[in-house]
């Protein structure tokens, strides 16, 4: 590897701006499928700033002397033979998307990996119903870098990612957040309960690990058990309880074999269908008074 | 925005790849600057003039399905809506008028089916966008499921004719389920967005959102009477069908504010939830004796509740680089349900009248009072003093308060606690162990007050990237988090973790991100004795059930992972290869190394996962992609069956006995690969199509230090060694064929074939009725099954 030559500093304003015409009578297909683009459709008809007024230069710098000498070098591009470091592609973008949902890109997860907006964006199409993706959808561009998560979506218990009734970005905002999944929440609780009201009480009995994170026993993207829990029940439960023999505190935790199945001589609830749940259904928290185990 | 299945990703399908490609100027293909190639753009439409300036187009898909094979299968149709019938599949319309910016934009798909959708854009582009969306999520629990009960998705499960509360044999029982058809159990979720952003100023957005979701249907549950395994005479458990009815209300308002230097947002969000079944009745079908039959109970089901949050958020852009950011955000959930009695029964279990138990008067508050506040501080500094590096410093202080304050008193009989399973309990054990506390009795130790979980943490982390000369960064964060909780049995436990990653684009062949983190974690003493104040143990008069104090309330040296002792490491890698001009090679891998104290619980969790992707984009008229998916994880625990001798809770002792201990090291493992395909090898004809194949295992490895350690010790034989494994496999087909007949005409073949296999021991072998349990006798079965469409597309103003 050769130290680079990659240039750090934004471009020169003062470069003369050359119009639209100029760089569509070179850039004719590029310039087609930008047209189409809200971006496009914004600059054209409603620049807010005099910036916007500039199209194309607005985020490519003054073409003025990529006019005389049409290179890379002398215009900002957003590929990966861009003359310019990712941080000066992701600052042409910041000139107007700074703040909102960008609040906290700098520092996030995803700026300190490097990252270019245009390695999950392309501006210059149409390519996807909005937000102006490299894919045809959120879900597919996240997926380039995170193939795990398509795994899970895949597996026996899921969110209903993949049959197009959520998205990535329902729970994350890849700009960053407070957290450092980039939950688009104050923690993990507070998202999850956005879709799960029923969960979220507060309730006048409460199951602490329930009140501390929903992922002590759930998965949030997919899991090889049911309910996408973190393993199979009772085993789950038993990582955390065991109750001395006594019907006052429970029943003791004793471990349970294929015996326990309802197939084997000592069927027992906690090792068929629901497992711990069959009998304490209210594992979420309860308000019934009679439910401190969760049983009403 | 929202989709069906039948149009899973965004792209529409009548769009094909322009096949100009992305220039005409440079021949060589665009990446993005970690390497991935962009995808050929789309072919643009062709807009109609409507006149005014208004341009146009739309196209309609609408034709007929078929489903074929094992349909019914509960997974085939758990999130969508597959059948035969007409349908229209998909509507497409967009106005455009270029002198003003206005636009609309309607995509619907699915229409009049449980999935459907529509997604409406309105907006003058760089100034007002208004978007409303309607999804349908339909979500099927089981289609297999033999329920006992009328009035399933109602209030009240009622027995059918001939059979009566208390009072069925078990030969009765099972002939009336034998009597009962297949059901479904499953609830459609509705949702609704909208959603208005207006850039009042050129700095200044205001944005609001409401959002409706509507659910309605069953779910499965469950109500015990006693431990099934215990009574032949009282106990019992039953898997019932619980009602949804309730909806969702969320709205946000929000400010946002973006200068040169100064951003900010300011935000108040809120969630109301709304059930309209507050409980379940449920009739109690086994034979129930003694003078007080138990023959119904009573679920409480989720209470309305409101949570409100308002949010500021404020970034400064400071000298050197340097930016301040700064987040507060400050959260109420509220319940305030009115309370249902401790029982609905009635009767006489011992000296005990269940009339003084089974109305509001019973109750000490008439209803929950429940309250959670939350608190987020979040501070972050970040200075570049020399472009090469930068430091930063980050505060983050969290606090979850819980103000609920339920007292289990009995103002009418002056007496703590309550009813165990609608007197099932005290049934089946006898009265003193009906639920509340007696002073006479030794050991009558139960819940007298709820306990006000609540923690704050409080994280300070310190950073530093060094951007070398060769693109590429290297960067160290280290981050300490203390965790300070109100009622746990460890209230106290400090994490540090270190993070060291490395980005590169150095090699010309490869973009790589590496990184590597060390998590640890300690705290204070571990002690169970400080769930005492919530129970009659503290209470005046108390006799404890052994002559040393009470009886544990758990294995001291048993904590759940959270407040575990942690000795953990992450370690990922993400590497793009740019493999000539038509494809490229993504290859992620990662292990996750966690290993807790101190000895029982969950003792290690370890996952490892390699993934590869392998993209080619010929041509427009031809791309594929190949992935390998391969995962592994170990998950190890430690337990001991105790015994209620004393009040020791140590391993190794009167209770615990290591001649108890037992353990399970659960093996799993997926491997998943797919390949997909688009082609257009003649102009009219486009062909998507996609393989997909998953193979899950999961088997737990038993061991024990004697047939005592078995919940079971008398069915010992065959000796244990593993449970049988838990396994899915499931493969798809999805194809798509397009055959354009006119320009402005296609016909579209849809094919979808599924196969899959379920081992669940969870599930083997479960029928409906088995000694006092009454299950659905749901099954996740093999099946094979298809789905079949065949539709016209007409398009206006399109150009294909």
């Amino acid at each position: 590897a050769q130290p680079s030559d990659e240039r750090t500093d934004a471009p020169g304003r003062d470069v003369a701006y050359v119009g639209d015409a100029l760089c569509k009578s070179c850039h004719s297909v590029e310039a087609s499928h930008w047209d189409r683009t809200v971006h496009a459709r914004a600059f054209g008809a409603n620049p807010r700033t005099e910036l916007e007024q500039h199209t194309c230069e607005s985020c490519h710098g003054p073409g003025g002397k990529h006019v005389g000498e049409p290179t890379s070098a002398t215009i900002v591009a957003f590929t990966r033979d861009s003359s310019y470091a990712p941080e000066v592609m992701n600052s042409m973008c910041q000139q107007c998307h700074r703040g909102g949902a960008l609040m906290y890109w700098i520092g996030s997860t995803h700026e300190l990996r490097g990252l270019a907006c245009s390695d999950c964006h392309n501006p210059m199409a149409q390519s996807s119903a909005e937000s102006l993706l490299r894919k045809e959808n959120a879900n597919q561009t996240c997926f380039t870098c995170h193939p795990q998560q398509r795994a899970d979506f895949a597996k026996r218990s899921h969110m209903p990612l993949l049959e197009g009734k959520i998205s990535c970005t329902d729970c994350h905002n890849p700009h960053g957040s407070t957290t450092n999944p980039l939950l688009k929440a104050d923690d993990v609780n507070q998202l999850c309960t956005s879709c799960h009201a029923e969960k979220r009480g507060p309730f006048i009995w409460e199951h602490a690990p329930v009140r501390e994170s929903c992922l002590n026993c759930h998965k949030p993207h997919g899991s090889n058990h049911e309910k996408l829990l973190v393993t199979a029940l009772p085993l789950l439960c038993q990582e955390c309880h065991s109750p001395i023999d006594n019907p006052n505190f429970g029943h003791p935790a004793g471990l349970l074999t294929a015996q326990n199945m309802a197939t084997g001589g000592a069927p027992d609830d906690r090792l068929m269908n629901r497992g711990c749940l069959n009998c304490h259904s209210q594992i979420h928290g309860s308000n019934h008074p009679s439910g401190p185990k969760f049983h009403r | 925005p929202p989709r069906d299945s039948l149009h899973p990703g965004d792209a529409e399908v009548w769009q094909v790849p322009d096949p100009r490609g992305m220039s005409l100027l440079l021949d060589t293909r665009k990446r993005s600057p970690s390497g991935i190639l962009y995808a050929y753009p789309p072919a643009l439409y062709d807009l109609s003039d409507l006149g005014g300036g208004w341009l146009t187009r739309g196209a309609l898909e609408s034709g007929y399905t078929l489903v074929g094979g094992d349909e019914r299968e509960t997974r085939f149709t758990k999130y969508v809506e597959r059948k035969d019938g007409f349908l229209v599949s998909g509507l497409d319309f967009e106005l455009w008028k270029p002198e003003t910016g206005d636009y609309a934009m309607l995509r619907a798909g699915s229409l009049g089916r449980h999935d459907q959708f529509y997604d409406l854009e309105a907006s003058r582009a760089g100034w007002l966008r208004f978007r409303g969306s309607f999804s349908g999520v339909p979500h099927k629990y089981g289609t297999d499921d033999v329920v006992l009960w009328n009035g399933g998705g109602s209030d009240s499960l009622t027995l059918p004719p001939g059979l009566s509360p208390a009072g069925n044999t078990q030969s009765a029982l099972e002939a009336a389920l034998a009597s009962r058809a297949l059901g479904t159990v499953e609830v459609q979720r509705d949702r609704t967005q909208l959603a208005l952003r207006l850039r009042a100023l050129p700095n200044l957005s205001l944005v609001a959102q409401y959002g409706l979701d509507d659910r309605k249907g069953a779910i499965p549950s469950a109500v015990g009477f006693a431990y099934p395994d215990f009574s032949s005479s009282i106990g019992g458990a039953l898997e019932v069908p619980a009602p949804v009815d309730d909806r969702t209300h969320s709205a946000r308002a929000s400010l946002e504010w973006s200068s040169d230097l100064v951003q900010f947002n300011l935000g108040y969000n809120a969630s109301l939830y709304r059930n309209q079944e507050n409980s379940l009745t449920i009739a109690q079908p086994f034979e129930s004796f003694g003078p007080t039959p138990i023959t119904q109970a009573r679920l409480g089901l989720a209470p309305d509740n409101d949570w409100h949050n308002v949010r500021a958020d404020v970034a400064v852009n400071m000298p050197m680089r340097s930016r301040l950011t700064t987040g507060i955000s400050w959260s109420r959930s509220t319940q305030n349900q009115d309370l249902l009695p401790p029982t609905i029964q009635s009767g006489t279990i011992g000296t005990t009248d269940l009339a003084s138990w089974n109305s509001a008067a019973a109750l000490s508050s008439k209803s929950a009072h429940a309250r959670v506040d939350q608190v987020l501080v979040d501070i972050d500094l970040s200075v570049n003093p020399w472009r090469p590096l930068r430091l930063r410093g980050g505060y983050r202080f969290s606090n979850q308060d819980t103000k609920t304050n339920y007292l289990a008193f009995n103002p009418q009989t002056h007496q703590f606690g309550y009813i165990a399973e609608d007197g099932g309990f005290g049934a089946t054990f006898g009265p003193s162990y009906l639920g509340f506390y007696d002073p006479t009795v030794p050991g009558s130790n139960w819940r007298t007050r709820n306990a006000p979980y609540g923690e704050s943490h409080t994280t300070l982390d310190a950073g530093a990237t060094y951007t070398a000369p060769w693109k590429s960064s290297l960067d160290l964060l280290l981050e300490q988090e203390d965790v300070d909780r109100d009622v746990s049995e460890r209230p106290e436990t400090r994490e540090r973790r270190v993070t060291v990653s490395l980005n590169s684009r150095a090699l010309s062949f490869a973009t790589a991100r590496l990184s590597y983190k060390y998590v640890g974690r300690d705290g204070g003493a571990i002690d169970y004795g400080v769930y005492k104040q919530y129970t009659s143990e503290s209470l005046p008069g108390y006799i404890p059930a052994f002559p040393d104090g009470d009886g544990a309330h758990n294995l001291n040296q048993l904590v759940r992972p959270s407040l575990a002792d942690l000795d953990g490491q992450r370690w990922n890698a993400r590497l793009v290869f740019p493999l000539g001009e038509r494809s490229d090679l993504s290859l992620a891998a990662s292990l996750r190394d966690d290993n807790y104290g101190p000895g029982y619980g969950l003792t290690s969790d370890r996952t490892s996962g390699v993934e590869a992707d392998w993209t080619v984009q010929a041509s427009p008229a031809f791309s594929g992609d190949l992935f390998v998916s391969l995962e592994r994880h170990n998950r190890d625990m430690q337990n001991i069956r105790g015994q209620a001798t004393s009040a020791n809770g140590d391993a190794g002792g009167p209770n615990y006995k290591f001649s108890n201990q037992w353990g399970v090291r659960a093996r799993g493992d997926a491997v998943g690969w797919g390949a997909g395909l688009s082609a257009q090898p003649l102009h009219w004809l486009q062909l998507e199509t996609r393989y997909t194949f998953l193979v899950t295992r999961d088997r737990e490895h038993l061991s024990f230090a004697s047939l005592s350690s078995l919940a079971n010790p008398d069915f010992a034989s065959p000796v244990p060694g593993t449970l049988p494994e838990l396994r899915s496999r499931d493969s798809a087909v999805e194809t798509s064929l397009r055959v354009a007949l006119r320009k402005s005409t296609a016909l579209r073949f849809y094919y979808r074939y599924e196969r899959s296999d379920v081992d669940d021991f969870h599930q083997t072998g479960l029928p409906t009725l088995l000694g006092r349990r009454i299950y659905f006798g749901h099954k996740d079965l093999g099946y094979q099954a298809s789905f079949y469409g065949l539709a016209l597309q007409v398009s206006f103003g399109a150009g294909w």
